[in-house]
């Protein structure tokens, strides 16, 4: 008795994270300045002209981008997975230098690539071909591959995580009774990573939903304006707090309606591969075709790492931007302000740590507790847990801000203008990323597994504890690393939460690059990388799993 | 190894002995001449800090922060953040009835003017505000202004020769600078407001959007954001450059010249004030009175920000304020019409 009320405690706490910011919202959507309840926002957000474009935009971009994305990571995450290409492991590191690079830089390399004036990849091409033509960002296809550039790398890590998983015997099994390794692969291995692709189709959507650096950065620059954007601009002059938040709410209304279609299209099949009776995994040989698959890896990383890093790292140690690169124009004064002189600059970097360590560190715990919850139907209502711990994701991170806002700054839990509100946010905001991870490892580890250590004589926490903790440590960590990571950059939501005090890295290189001073965004971004890849690395060699969910080498 | 030791080792000394001269500088001075009460300043004291918000560069803000320091011993904690979003962050924390913010500077008319008739601002005057040109000074004293904003004409000269650069607001809508140019979306940039009416007031009408959206600029959320655009050669004319974002690339070697528009400069308002939720009252009136300070205003102008004192000296290169010709507008003219400016930008621009 005791055992389950704990596991409901976990779950109050987990609905009070959640609900509390969102009935926040809710509350600021029907209610008028003076209080009053009122159902203007609604018909504001519905009937005003100025939201139906960016609405339209907003799920075009995010509908193209998670094609797109799934399209770029399938192939990517089978063939680093699962075959004998060369250079995997270099292709895994880019994949880490993908995730961890914040949107902003992103953006920013891209603008500085393609620019349709100045960018260096169109002065090249035109001093090739002596013409005019080239490629300019400020579109709607320059927005859509940036996005994607963003996204692509979590479809990745869902289904490579997956493929590592699939054990060979049913591919073994297909390749006995007569199968082409090509039918094997259509016929076994896709279906078995099915889930997975289709949850990276969704996560990718709702990531490219939510975005803002590259709308900000690509999108209002050609004149393609977004949901979050425009949703932003409403907490500006004129304040309409309430038509922000009504126009949110529907948002959260598709991401329910998604996952519940996700899991009425999978949830009858059972996917467990994960079994005691072992299976190795063997690498499928592509012959010539690895050659291709290299290059189509290799030119996918270098538009979303090698390109932004180098342009990074170059403009971060150049005294003038427009001045030619090369010793004469060589400064590390750049670094010096960041690190030394700028006050600001040291507070947030030293915020962003701690929050991202206590929030990666909280947010995995809960949501491998939850995950387990959930996966194992320990209550009742199992399926209102996992759509729970999943609902800050697809809230816009600035609306749940206000949520937040609306909820934490008045007694008993006045946080305003202290970390503990950023570590609030960043943990109900990330919770889904740690759960999803652990999600997956939970439900691809089969209850047998346990079971046999309860008949062994093992109590039902020492059988969790000794049996399925090592078993999805794979998944916690992987969600760890990627809250870790996401803390460290967050933008939407501390641009509200942050006090002079409280301020963050995102806060820090937004308002560098809004006040026009790129160096000082590179050299913050740099910073932030080479801490991210450290701390990856760092924990690769620690705790020796490979956080991209496939098999150690 | 030990070579790298060793400069630990002196690096450890001569970072000692800054702090132990940082603690002997901190020796608190007399009552310093720009304090408009020495009552308040005693209350000042005791309450220790200030928090403020503005517009200017981060590393200025830093530098004033030390700068006030080192006059008063209070600690001043100041937060460079734009118009719109600290605008936001002062209702929000007006709605919640926190005390937090101290004092704001905002350039941003029609939200001062919305703080003002909601009751949010404490009046305020300092003695010395009365030195300041006249024509800049506010009807009221619940916001003053002690520097302006500055709109102009900036190029880069590596692409656009001095001959052919526009030498007049109108010049700008030639077909000729299709591609050329940016725009700052008024929703985002307060002073991007006034910019607009008086392209209108100058061309009679605003036909001018068409012709600017001909023109095919690229549209940003800030006049300064678009500066790195302009050096880097992506968009080389630029019709909104503002004082310190256009200096401080100039000032490092970017290409970039001035200039000033023959039909006058935009002059925009930048406004501080007090709020009456200031958790530190009288720090909050001493800091003000720093800000209009001659020392303080020499030390902006130094760093090519238009002060509205008289007797200040410009830095060699730069045209100060009472040597151009200037287009200002009325505070509440530009609050009643901020809406309706808006507005027509997004029919043409979206957004």
């Amino acid at each position: 008795m005791g055992r389950s009320a704990g596991w409901l405690a976990l779950a109050g706490l987990l609905a009070f994270l959640v609900l509390y910011p969102i009935a926040w919202l809710v509350v600021e959507s029907v209610r008028d300045e003076a209080g009053a309840f009122t159902l203007s926002h609604y018909r504001a957000a519905a009937t005003m002209p100025a939201f139906r474009t960016p609405a339209v935009n907003s799920f075009i971009l995010a509908t193209s981008v998670g094609l797109l994305s799934v399209l770029i990571a399938t192939p990517m995450a089978w063939a680093i997975a699962r075959t004998d290409m060369p250079g995997r492991g270099l292709m895994r590191i880019l994949v880490f230098g993908s995730v961890v690079t914040p949107g902003l830089l992103t953006a920013l390399a891209w603008i500085i690539l393609a620019g349709p004036n100045a960018g260096i990849l169109n002065r090249w091409y035109r001093a090739l071909t002596h013409g005019t033509g080239g490629v300019n960002i400020f579109t709607l296809p320059g927005v859509t591959f940036v996005a994607v550039l963003e996204c692509f790398p979590f479809a990745f890590l869902l289904i490579s995580g997956a493929l590592t998983l699939v054990s060979a015997d049913m591919e073994d099994a297909a390749s006995i009774l007569g199968s082409s390794p090509r039918r094997t692969l259509l016929n076994i291995t896709l279906p078995l990573v099915l889930p997975a692709v289709l949850a990276g189709f969704i996560l990718s959507f709702l990531e490219a939903l939510t975005l803002f650096s590259s709308p900000a950065m690509i999108g209002i620059p050609a004149r393609i304006f977004l949901l979050t954007t425009e949703i932003r601009a409403l907490f500006e002059y004129p304040r309409r707090v309430g038509v922000a938040a009504a126009l949110a709410l529907p948002l959260l209304l598709v991401t329910m309606a998604l996952l519940w279609l996700q899991a009425r299209l999978l949830g009858r099949r059972s996917y467990v591969t994960l079994t005691g009776k072992g299976g190795a995994r063997r690498l499928i040989h592509l012959g010539w075709g690895r050659w291709p698959m290299l290059g189509f890896c290799l030119l996918v990383l270098t538009c979303s790492a090698v390109l932004p890093y180098v342009l990074l790292f170059l403009h971060a140690t150049a005294r003038t931007w427009s001045a030619p690169l090369g010793p004469a124009n060589f400064t590390l004064d750049h670094f010096r302000t960041v690190l030394f002189t700028s006050s600001a600059a040291q507070r947030a970097i030293s915020n962003s740590t701690v929050l991202a360590l206590t929030a990666a560190t909280a947010a995995s715990a809960l949501g491998a507790l939850i995950a387990y919850t959930a996966e194992r139907r320990l209550i009742a209502g199992a399926p209102v847990l996992r759509g729970l711990a999943m609902a800050p994701m697809v809230i816009p991170g600035i609306v749940f801000a206000v949520g937040l806002f609306a909820g934490y700054t008045r007694p008993p839990l006045a946080l305003y203008g202290t970390l503990w509100i950023l570590f609030i946010a960043y943990l109900t905001k990330f919770l889904p990323y740690a759960f999803m991870n652990t999600a997956a490892a939970v439900k691809a580890v089969h209850p047998e597994l346990e079971e046999a250590a309860r008949i062994a004589g093992a109590g039902a926490i020492a059988a969790f504890r000794d049996v399925t903790v090592p078993l999805i440590r794979l998944g916690v960590l992987a969600g760890w690393f990627i809250v870790f990571i996401y803390s460290l950059r967050e933008l939407s939501a501390s641009i509200l939460l942050f006090t002079n005090k409280t301020t963050v890295i995102g806060v820090t290189i937004l308002d560098n690059y809004e006040f026009g001073s790129w160096p000082a965004v590179t050299a913050i971004g740099c910073l932030l990388l080479t801490v991210n890849l450290v701390v990856i690395a760092a924990g690769y060699r620690i705790v020796g799993v490979n956080f991209l969910g496939g098999t150690k080498e | 190894m030990t070579r790298t030791l060793k400069s630990l080792v002196v690096g450890v000394v001569v970072f000692a002995s800054g702090l132990v001269w940082l603690a002997a500088s901190a020796q608190t001075p007399a009552v310093p001449s720009w304090v408009s009460d020495p009552q308040v300043y005693a209350a000042a004291k005791k309450e220790g800090a200030v928090v403020h918000y503005c517009t200017l560069p981060q590393a200025y803000c830093e530098d004033i922060g030390k700068r006030f320091e080192k006059h008063t011993g209070i600690k001043a904690d100041i937060t460079r953040m734009s118009s719109g979003p600290q605008y936001s962050r002062l209702m929000q924390e007006h709605q919640a009835g926190l005390k937090v913010t101290d004092v704001f500077e905002i350039a941003l008319v029609a939200a001062a003017v919305e703080m003002k008739t909601k009751g949010m601002l404490e009046p305020y005057l300092p003695r010395d505000a009365a030195k300041f040109d006249a024509k800049y000074r506010a009807g009221d004293r619940l916001y003053n202004e002690y520097y302006v904003n500055v709109q102009f004409i900036a190029y880069n000269p590596k692409l656009i020769s001095a001959a052919d650069a526009p030498k007049r607001w109108k010049d700008i809508y030639e077909p000729k600078w299709k591609g050329k140019l940016t725009v700052s979306h008024p929703k985002f940039s307060g002073i991007t407001v006034d910019w607009l009416m008086w392209q209108a007031k100058l061309s009679g009408g605003w036909d001018f959007l068409q012709k600017l959206k001909a023109n095919d600029p690229i549209v940003v959320r800030s006049s300064a954001e678009s500066i790195p655009l302009l050096t880097n050669g992506e968009r080389p004319l630029n019709a909104q450059a503002y004082s310190d974002a256009v200096w401080e690339a100039k000032l490092k070697g970017e290409p970039l010249e001035i200039n000033y528009p023959e039909e006058g400069v935009v002059v925009s308002h930048d406004y501080t004030g007090i709020l009456k939720s200031a958790p530190h009252p009288n720090a909050a009136k001493v800091f003000v009175d720093y800000l209009f300070s001659l020392e303080h205003a020499q030390w902006l102008v130094d760093h090519y920000v238009y002060v509205t004192h008289p007797d200040v000296k410009a830095p060699a290169g730069f045209r100060p304020l009472k040597d151009l010709k200037t287009l200002i507008l009325d505070a509440e003219e530009i609050a009643r019409e901020t809406q309706a400016v808006r507005d027509r930008f997004s029919a043409v621009f979206g957004g």
